[in-house]
């Protein structure tokens, strides 16, 4: 799977997946909470696109940075799926979604503090030793910070750093989160430990005011995202799968499959240039 | 305890003050984005429920509507990590917190869970299928139910009729709602209170009418056995042709 472009599944476009033979993307990610305990018909669909194309999965529930326990029944469930549809890359949110013992399915921010660090390290550990396989964590996109004790930059990377996870660098959200906490978003990436990026983001945003973008993953990417991905991507000087996430507003899957291959002409252009030169 | 109890007690603040309003003074590098986490929780919770609940939605007016679904963020701790199956925990809430009685619409538990089966029976997990030997019915076949099946029991018959209509007819409805084995789509049968005994008998490993036809005669004091037989032969034969019951 590695320099592959792929994009998540959703039941919006489900059909696209079947029955388009021109919408080949390498891979497709879905949410495992969305079919987790599903059968009948939605599982034929998954079960006929996931015979299709390999599969990886980016988790919506596990809250790693929550306050509240880990949930080992979802986690038993989450290990079965894995195992099932034979997925290599399980990636997670580097945020809370539960609190006080209730769900709010949306990611919220991690007080930046040396204790939610020491918290996140310990439960990442867990859950990489019963999935016992490597957490992938992405940056999440976030509008405030709460309560911060130090920079989102030595956040993430004391938790990359103590835990042992790989990151999922998340282009779009490093872009919204540089425009909208005032830092460049070239400095935060070429600070970040690159070695222990295993897979990659890219996504379209909303800017809902001067000051504040909103990663909606309902539009198109824009010029400024590809161009801090072709940024990253030299950066990183190594193979890595990569997704596009459209969750909302779906155009006509030819736009998606434009912009599936401007992703892998620059992912080509760089990462395959530097195979042939190591040669 | 490596997290303390002052990080701790601010995230659950953030939480509360997303899912409920609360207004504790929360330490935000931009306080207005609090608005936007709002925003984005509140819609998730509509669009999910809304998406569940197309009819009960379309029933009650707005404020109603809105009303229950501030009520459940507000007042339910949503416990599933799944939240597609969210919407069973707000049916359950609703009904065990008499919104039914609040709002003067009677129908309106009847009308959520109806709406939750059928995505339920729809998505339920795949199991081993039995395998038809035959597909016409004879009184002495062994009988088995087509596993994705619920059945239910209504007050109002909002199955059939628009929610307030149906408030008017209270009653004992049995519905059978059930998923076609080949093509997954959900259909609803109403049946009768024999049919749901016989149905019964037949999931809990009985399997001809006629081993069942004692018990329905004792326990509904039919006399006429030839004709109860007959006409629930009838049902059974309608029920394998519909692939909800399976011959062994």
């Amino acid at each position: 799977m590695k320099h592959q472009v792929g994009i998540g599944f959703r039941r919006d476009f489900a059909d696209e997946f079947i029955d388009n033979e021109a919408f080949k993307p390498d891979f497709i990610e879905l949410a495992p909470e969305n079919w987790i305990g599903m059968g009948g018909y939605w599982k034929k669909k998954l079960d006929a696109v996931a015979g299709r194309f390999p599969v990886t999965c980016h988790g919506l529930s596990l809250s790693i940075g929550s306050p509240d326990d880990l949930d080992w029944t979802f986690l038993k469930q989450l290990k079965d799926f894995l195992k099932c549809y034979k997925v290599d890359i399980y990636s997670e949110h580097l945020s809370f979604a539960k609190a006080d013992n209730a769900h709010l399915y949306d990611l919220l921010p991690i007080p930046f503090r040396d204790d939610a660090i020491k918290h996140i390290v310990k439960r990442i550990k867990m859950v990489q030793d019963y999935l016992e396989r490597p957490l992938v964590l992405e940056n999440v996109s976030y509008y405030t910070s709460l309560a911060a004790q130090m920079t989102e930059l030595e956040f993430v990377n004391r938790i990359v750093e103590e835990s042992g996870c790989q990151l999922l660098l998340d282009v779009n959200n490093v872009y919204v989160n540089a425009f909208n906490h005032g830092y460049s978003a070239e400095e935060f990436i070429a600070q970040l430990p690159l070695d222990k990026v295993a897979y990659m983001h890219m996504a379209g945003h909303d800017k809902v005011s001067d000051d504040l973008i909103i990663d909606t993953h309902g539009q198109a990417i824009i010029d400024p995202v590809y161009a801090l991905f072709e940024y990253t991507v030299k950066l990183l000087n190594k193979p890595l799968p990569v997704l596009l996430e459209r969750d909302f507003n779906i155009p006509e899957t030819h736009e998606l499959i434009s912009e599936i291959e401007r992703l892998k002409a620059i992912v080509k252009k760089h990462w395959e240039e530097e195979h042939v030169v190591e040669r | 305890m490596l997290l303390k109890d002052d990080t701790r007690k601010i995230q659950e603040q953030l939480g509360a003050a997303c899912r409920i309003g609360s207004d504790a003074q929360l330490e935000l590098s931009r306080p207005e984005a609090l608005a936007h986490y709002q925003r984005l929780i509140r819609n998730i919770f509509n669009n999910t429920l809304e998406t569940a609940f197309p009819i009960t939605k379309e029933w009650l007016v707005p404020t109603d509507w809105q009303y229950l679904v501030s009520e459940f963020m507000e007042k339910h701790a949503t416990q599933t990590p799944a939240v597609w199956q969210m919407p069973r925990e707000f049916a359950g809430f609703v009904t065990a917190n008499v919104y039914a009685k609040t709002l003067n619409k009677p129908a309106l538990n009847d009308l959520l869970w109806l709406e939750w089966y059928e995505i339920e029976v729809h998505t339920m997990p795949d199991v081993e299928e039995p395998a038809s030997m035959k597909t016409v019915y004879q009184l002495n076949d062994s009988l088995i139910m087509n596993p994705y099946h619920r059945i239910i029991n209504l007050t109002y018959p909002v199955h059939k009729m628009h929610a307030d209509k149906a408030a008017a007819k209270p009653g004992d409805y049995y519905i059978l709602i059930y998923r076609m084995m080949d093509s997954g789509s959900v259909h609803f049968l109403e049946i009768s209170p024999v049919h749901v005994f016989i149905l019964q008998n037949i999931i809990q490993g009985s399997q001809s009418l006629p081993e069942i036809m004692p018990i329905v005669l004792s326990q509904f004091n039919f006399d006429n056995k030839e004709a109860i037989q007959k006409y629930l032969a009838l049902f059974c034969s309608d029920l394998v042709d519909k692939k909800i019951l399976i011959i062994t």
